[in-house]
């Protein structure tokens, strides 16, 4: 190259009236610069593999992402939320209700606790019957069994008594009195129960479930809130990015050095990595919590909950995003992003929804089954069927082979829309000539 | 002759119907200094875009060192776009090393050239600033060190110049001087005539997409007709009145300002003066830039067939270079 360098002065017009004032002022300085450099001519830039490209990017992104405050911030604040949500749950959970029993009611104590003692919700202590009123406006107890004279059983509680331990105390009292009378009538009690017992319905459950209504509801809540959470506030910051190197006009810097796609597919890496480093950090902390306070039981081991919405949120988050991108790059000021990204966040609120809405009626919605197979709803829908344990592995695959397919041909056509918008500044450039191929 | 290291050859471009570049050719020889002038909207941007791959022309093409540019060439390009291109939120000397890596350095090369063109450039007390909070004047030099990073081979600069205080227009001007003189060929936009013309080299004109005058300032002023001051004290009103191809621009006491159309004698006219009595200066005079070019873009805009005519006859007078005008400074 620097065969060619070298130009003999004069050859040009180098005559020019007045002089060339700072052409042949800083002979020093030249000197300084053509030998100090490392980056000249000779020894400069050698080539750029698509893969370093892609490095670059993918690594500028996640540094400039993971060093703002707002990411050390919002990683805080929702581990913080959980750590509050934590210790609302431990601090609600106080053990078994106690409940007083008075002396003269003493002997219905084997039978209350023998009725409660199944779920564990109530612990019986005797106490002098004086005492009652005191024990309960103290709250030291939360229900008083007493005995009248004529032998009837009161509860005393404070203001309302649980229904719970109503039915356990009615209980009691009817088995109380069915024993006596069995005794009077000689027969066995011990026989007679076993007998009754026999008669009883075996219930076979085919597909058992695991929680009950209201922790089902929170799982799908969760899952699906997490993944839709993180598409959408991932998403808008892909886009934004997008948008900031096109308003900046950064883009075309780095455009004359590097392809379209390898700039888009490294910020999608970089921003898909910031986005699973959060995601991975908050669902460890949910996961552990969830285990810990034994609030709600997982069906796999926290390790497999965690890959499924890893997995999902990949998948999910590159389909997204790359539609998101190549929405984005239409526009060239983050005020119009909102018009052109509209679309996109219908495809992924539209599943969520839905989802909600299904799911928490009946997971085993036929509706649903077949919806959560098919991009782009399946990154919502499936990781929330798996989670509640109701998806059939072949279905599960399925769903991986179809999001993996329909990435590939997305990204191919968002890749297309970005080179095609991404250095037309100006006003919004339309979907058709976005869509043009070149 | 000096070879052409970066042509333009014969490349358009419109924007749906608008066409904004129009059969643009000329070249840059490796060293020189090319300052590209025309009125907003003319197609100087759009050409330096195409010139960075950052756009593709219509029809024609840029080659360097006569072979198409791809990819890989363009990769040693350095480029200044018009609207500053940095990231708002990025440290100056990352930046720096950000891009020098992606067009091809190795990590350590990057962090040393970063290092020496903030230095270089004056910006050691910003260098872990972040770009969005330097003055604009700053953030230009910031511009113009990710443009030589990587050491380029060609620089293209779309105004460089532009809000600039005096002492970062010497900074810029010494910077691109110095380039020039390592051998690479530099192109950039200025609507400052004046530096334009202290500066560069060689002088593009763009009116309409198209390039109406190329060459050096010398070259240009000649094609404009030469400008000649006569002071001759005891001459009359209209002593050069009956001349043929003289135009008296304006008398002012006893000088007299006159155009030349080309191919006019000017030792007639020393004559007619020295009939007049003494004679006690005869100059030859260019005239500035900012003259030539508001000639140059008002004809071409007036007649479209003549514009045409013209632009050819510049820019073949630019590549014979023959004898320039002053007779004096040969």
């Amino acid at each position: 190259m620097s065969t060619v360098a070298r130009v003999t002065d004069g050859a040009t017009g180098r005559d020019a009236p007045d002089g060339a004032t700072g052409r042949d002022a800083p002979d020093g300085e030249r000197t300084s610069a053509s030998g100090g450099g490392t980056a000249g001519p000779q020894d400069g830039p050698g080539a750029l593999t698509a893969r370093r490209a892609v490095g670059l990017v993918a690594r500028r992104e996640i540094n400039s992402r993971m060093r703002t405050a707002s990411f050390v911030l919002s990683t805080l604040g929702l581990l913080l939320a959980l750590g509050v949500y934590a210790v609302i749950l431990l601090l609600t959970e106080d053990g078994p209700a106690r409940v007083g029993v008075e002396r003269e009611a003493s002997a219905m104590r084997p039978a209350l606790a023998a009725v409660a003692g199944k779920t564990g919700d109530f612990e019986f202590v005797t106490v002098d019957g004086d005492r009652t009123d005191r024990l309960l406006r103290d709250g030291e107890l939360s229900a008083v069994v007493g005995t009248t004279a004529d032998g009837r059983l009161t509860l005393s509680v404070e203001r309302e008594a649980d229904e719970d331990l109503l039915a356990v105390v009615r209980a009691a009292a009817a088995e109380e009195r069915v024993t006596r009378e069995l005794e009077r009538a000689g027969v066995d009690p011990v026989e007679f129960r076993e007998r009754v017992a026999s008669a009883t319905v075996r219930i076979d459950v085919l597909e058992p479930r695991g929680n009950g209504a209201a922790e089902q509801f929170a799982l799908i809540l969760s899952s699906t809130g997490l993944l839709y959470f993180f598409f959408v506030f991932y998403g808008i910051m892909l886009a934004q990015g997008v948008v900031e190197e096109k308003s900046s006009r950064v883009v075309e810097l780095l455009l004359s050095t590097i392809r379209p796609w390898q700039l888009l597919a490294g910020k999608l890496i970089g921003v898909a990595v910031v986005g699973l480093t959060q995601l991975v950090l908050l669902g460890g902390a949910a996961a552990a919590l969830a285990q810990g306070t034994g609030v709600l039981t997982l069906p796999a081991a926290v390790g497999g909950t965690l890959v499924t919405l890893g997995v999902w949120f990949l998948l999910g988050f590159l389909l997204f995003a790359a539609l998101l991108a190549a929405a984005a790059a239409r526009v060239s000021r983050q005020e119009d992003l909102q018009g052109v990204v509209q679309p996109v966040m219908l495809l992924i609120t539209a599943p969520f929804v839905l989802g909600l809405a299904l799911l928490s009626k009946n997971v085993h919605d036929p509706l649903i089954e077949w919806l959560s197979l098919v991009p782009p709803l399946s990154p919502i829908l499936m990781p929330a069927r798996t989670l509640l344990g109701v998806a059939p592995v072949w279905q599960i695959v399925l769903s991986l082979v179809l999001a993996v397919a329909a990435l590939a041909g997305m990204t191919r056509v968002a890749g297309r829309m970005y080179a095609n918008s991404v250095l037309r500044s100006g006003s919004r450039v339309p979907f058709a000539e976005a869509l043009r191929l070149r | 002759m000096a070879v052409p290291a970066l042509e333009v050859d014969g490349v358009r471009k419109s924007y749906g119907r608008r066409l904004v570049v129009d059969d643009m050719t000329f070249d840059i020889r490796a060293g020189e200094l090319f300052g590209f002038v025309g009125s907003n909207g003319a197609g100087k941007t759009t050409t330096m875009r195409i010139v960075l791959g950052v756009l593709a022309p219509d029809a024609g093409e840029v080659r360097w060192l006569g072979r198409p540019v791809d990819f890989a060439a363009r990769r040693r390009f350095g480029y200044m776009p018009e609207e500053r291109g940095l990231y708002p939120r990025m440290k100056v000397d990352e930046h720096l090393r950000y891009l020098g890596e992606l067009h091809g350095l190795s990590p350590a090369a990057a962090r040393s050239a970063a290092g020496r063109w903030i230095e270089r450039l004056e910006l050691s007390r910003y260098a872990s600033e972040e770009v969005q909070n330097l003055s604009l004047g700053n953030q230009q030099r910031v511009q113009l060190a990710a443009a030589l990073v990587h050491g380029p081979t060609v620089l293209v600069l779309d105004e460089p110049f532009s809000g600039l205080d005096p002492v970062a227009v010497d900074v810029m001007r010494d910077v691109l001087a110095e380039r020039a003189a390592d051998g690479v060929p530099v192109l950039f936009s200025s609507h400052q005539l004046s530096l334009v013309e202290r500066v560069c080299d060689r002088v593009g004109i763009v009116s309409d997409g198209r390039l109406i005058a190329c060459g050096t300032v010398g070259e240009l002023s000649e094609e404009a007709g030469r400008r000649l001051l006569v002071d001759a004290p005891e001459a009359g009103e209209d002593w050069a009145a009956g001349l043929a191809g003289v135009e008296v621009v304006r008398r002012e006491g006893t000088r007299t300002w006159l155009r030349l159309t080309k191919g006019a004698d000017d030792q007639r006219v020393l004559r007619a003066a020295l009939a007049t009595g003494p004679v006690s200066a005869f100059v030859s005079e260019h005239p500035p830039l900012t003259e030539l070019y508001r000639d140059l873009v008002t004809g071409a805009r007036a007649p479209g067939e003549d514009a045409g005519e013209r632009a050819g006859a510049a820019a073949g007078a630019a590549r014979t270079a023959g004898d320039r005008s002053g007779g004096g400074e040969r």
